[in-house]
């Protein structure tokens, strides 16, 4: 069956490979873009890690994507936007590691207790999760347990109360629970 | 940082402008996301050659040579006879001896020693015949890597006669790869003639060499230094060390009003000068430039930095092209200093 923009998003939850052209063909500019855009100061090759990984959590988790043609390219830029922004977070993270190894002066991270870390996959997982929630609620989630942003943090840039903050993550974690690989971490 | 975070964060996947990937990175996309191995008909491609450099004769009294293969080695320590700006000052030590040698159509040719650092693949040779080669011969065929080991190369060249029926070479690859360096490269090299350049003759013969080079230990430092020009941005990402050579890895994006323009224009950086106003060298390995004016994998050696240097300045300068042959014209920019190591705090 011959991919097009009226049926690769069926093609792609069937693994067509004819599908991952397609959407490289379609998305892979501005995949390349969002990525570019926040991670060019590491060099070409953590753009280019970015973007394959990039279309590997698109191609693997393909299934989770519910909704037509047009909202495929705003999951997509999501998935772009927030994987670089971790990246750029662990480079940034390692290259401070390496001045201070350089220093001879090591200093512990400090670390939030209330945020979670999350293994590689439960972050894919948490991701394509995410990306299916109201936009607001989207971008609490992602400050909080990808950016590892305290409720203050979020709450002082969108320019809502710390209760809010909170009941919005109480409500969208509950939302969330019913992945099963997210149930354990986030209730 | 949180700047830039909030930035990103409010960056509308509506507005922003798409970034055309390149066939390599649609590969590269592929290979990742289907776990496919390095396709066997990858194409070597040579982007650019480098400027051959000229041989340096420092002396040639007192060698006499042996002029057939079983007479082996017929000439050790060549590194004399080369210029030591052609080669790094530690190339000796570091070199692993290959010691191989064919005879082809009256001509002997071996292959010394060679090493590697993860950017540059070096080697010398030497070639033994009462045939006239001339001052200055020409090799045929460039070395290259063994197939699915770079996705493209550069490479240069230089062969210079010492002595009656003597001549030393040096061949210089810059492969570029698609991940991390290998941790060892094969180098193939069939030369199938060589030609006296001053009265045109080529001797063909069937010399084929296959050989292994380890890499050497390196250690990369990321610097990540932008500098914003009319002409773009360059971005120096990070240098290499080894114990051979220092390497810079550089980016560059033109800007879109030259691009107008000059639509295949790149950024070299051909000048380097350190914190005690030395200058040094500039291996240019080349790089890759998209359609929209993205410089990347760009790379430059540098084979004499020693440990006492602190800052490095260089000296960008603007390639303007109509095409991917011809540059129209040059223009320097203004130098960058980057900051390498801390200073000594006595």
């Amino acid at each position: 069956m011959k991919c097009n923009e009226h049926n690769f998003i069926g093609c792609l939850k069937k693994g067509n490979e004819e599908a991952l052209d397609f959407i490289i063909a379609r998305y892979g500019g501005l995949v390349h873009a969002i990525s570019y855009r926040i991670l060019s100061s590491f060099g070409q090759y953590a753009v280019d890690e970015c973007v394959n990984d990039v279309f590997l959590s698109i191609w693997q988790n393909a299934v989770q994507f519910s909704g037509e043609a047009e909202d495929f390219k705003k999951w997509a830029g999501t998935i772009a936007k927030f994987k670089a922004i971790d990246r750029y977070r662990s480079l940034e993270k390692k290259k401070t590691r390496e001045q201070a190894d350089e220093q001879l002066e090591e200093q512990p991270a400090t670390l939030d207790i209330q945020t979670l870390l999350l293994e590689k996959e439960q972050k894919n997982a948490l991701l394509l999760a995410v990306s299916e929630l109201p936009e607001t609620d989207r971008d609490i989630f992602m400050m909080k347990y990808f950016l590892e942003l305290s409720s203050q943090e979020i709450a002082d840039r969108l320019g809502m109360t710390i209760t809010a903050i909170d009941n919005r993550l109480y409500r969208g974690r509950k939302k969330l629970a019913q992945n099963q690989q997210l149930k354990e971490r986030l209730v | 940082m949180k700047d830039d975070l909030q930035k990103w964060l409010d960056l509308d996947i509506e507005l922003i402008e798409e970034k055309p990937l390149t066939d390599i990175q649609t590969k590269k996309i592929k290979q990742a996301v289907l776990g496919v191995p390095k396709r066997k008909k990858r194409r070597m491609k040579t982007w650019m050659t480098v400027a051959a450099a000229g041989f340096t004769i420092i002396t040639t009294s007192y060698f006499t040579l042996p002029s057939i293969a079983s007479q082996l080695p017929f000439i050790k320590n060549m590194a004399p006879f080369v210029n030591q700006e052609v080669l790094p000052q530690n190339y000796e030590e570091l070199a692993a001896e290959i010691g191989d040698i064919q005879t082809s159509n009256g001509i002997d040719m071996m292959i010394e020693s060679a090493v590697y650092d993860g950017t540059n693949v070096i080697f010398m040779f030497v070639l033994n015949t009462e045939r006239d080669l001339g001052e200055q011969p020409i090799l045929g065929n460039p070395p290259l890597l063994k197939k699915g080991q770079a996705s493209w190369m550069s490479s240069s060249s230089s062969l210079k006669k010492i002595d009656k029926n003597t001549y030393v070479g040096v061949e210089e690859i810059a492969p570029h790869f698609d991940k991390e360096a290998p941790q060892e490269v094969t180098v193939q090299w069939n030369p199938q003639s060589v030609k006296n350049r001053e009265i045109g003759l080529p001797y063909k013969g069937d010399w084929s060499f296959e050989f292994k080079v380890p890499m050497l230990k390196t250690t990369t430092k990321n610097l990540a230094e932008s500098s914003e020009y009319t002409h773009g941005k360059l971005t120096i990402s990070s240098i290499t060390y080894s114990d051979l050579a220092a390497v810079v890895d550089y980016e560059f994006q033109i800007a879109p009003a030259i691009l107008e323009e000059w639509p295949r224009s790149t950024i070299r950086i051909t000048e380097v000068t350190d914190n005690f106003g030395r200058s040094h060298l500039v291996h240019d390995s080349g790089g890759v430039t998209s359609k929209d004016g993205h410089g990347y994998d760009w790379k430059i050696s540098i084979y004499t930095l020693s440990e006492d240097i602190t800052s490095l300045t260089f000296t960008p300068v603007i390639h303007y092209g109509k095409n991917s042959v011809n540059f129209m014209k040059t223009e320097k920019m203004e130098p960058i200093t980057i900051q390498i190591q801390e200073e000594p705090t006595n």
